[in-house]
């Protein structure tokens, strides 16, 4: 089970490295910047990290979507009609991954963090599922 | 020539043009990029889906789909829409009537916090469909 969720997750990432890396300059007609590698790169490692940590915590895996940004970060999301967490991995390694998580309700919130508290975002946030 | 500044009506759709890759299961909020101007968008009254796909596109037309806003709903999220034809000072050359910015309130400007707003956007944009 837990391999199958890791080769999903592979499959995922392979198939998104080869649609993101290959985006050119202005890929979007509004002067986009291209994905770089080291950017993709993290953005693998937290996914990664992130599946090894809730898989120690017995909590559901869900694939998330993964989207290029045009200032040359990637943006990873979790949706459902409960709930929304957005992480955005930007191309400056100086910068920490921005967040927004909301349950369309009351609970909302918006900010920087660490791979830590995505993590803890993450299963919190995945509890409702 | 330069077009006059109309008031867009909260009933009136705005078109975006998106492409492909931003769109998966959900429509992805970096869909809607703010540059130090605003988001682009194109008012009804001058456009329609087709038009947004194609003109000043790039790329081959089956590379884009095109999302619409009502622009009450934009404006229901503490968001501004305002007509801003061009040209303009600084797009001097365009000549696009149909041409709209939804901006950000000075305050979340200055915070930098944009993500909640693109997502939100994302959330309330509808895809049209298209051949």
């Amino acid at each position: 089970m837990e391999g199958n969720q890791r080769e999903k997750l592979e499959q995922q990432l392979q198939e998104a490295r080869d649609n993101l890396l290959s985006l050119e300059y202005n890929w979007d007609d509004r002067g986009a910047k291209k994905i770089e590698e080291a950017t993709f790169q993290r953005m693998v490692e937290f996914l990664f990290d992130l599946l090894e940590n809730i898989q120690q915590e017995g909590i559901k895996w869900e694939l998330p979507e993964i989207y290029p940004g045009t200032k040359g970060e990637v943006l990873v999301q979790w949706k459902t009609d409960r709930f929304q967490l957005v992480i955005v991995i930007p191309e400056d390694t100086l910068e920490p991954a921005i967040y927004y998580a909301t349950d369309y309700d009351k609970n909302e919130d918006e900010g920087t963090a660490s791979n830590e508290r995505l993590n803890s975002l993450y299963i919190n946030w995945a509890r409702q599922f | 020539m330069r077009y006059p500044t109309e008031d867009i009506p909260d009933k009136d759709l705005l078109f975006r043009r998106i492409p492909q890759i931003f769109i998966r299961v959900n429509i992805s909020p970096s869909a809607f990029s703010f540059n130090e101007d605003g988001c682009s968008v194109n008012w009804e009254k001058y456009s329609d889906p087709e038009r947004t796909r194609v003109e000043y596109a790039r790329h081959l037309p089956n590379y884009y789909s095109v999302g619409a806003l009502k622009a009450g709903d934009v404006r229901g999220i503490d968001l501004k829409v305002k007509h801003n034809p061009l040209p303009n000072e600084r797009e001097k050359t365009v000549d696009n009537r149909t041409h709209c910015l939804i901006t950000l309130l000075p305050e979340i400007r200055k915070s930098g916090k944009i993500l909640k707003y693109q997502a939100l956007l994302a959330n309330l944009c509808s895809l049209i469909p298209l051949d």
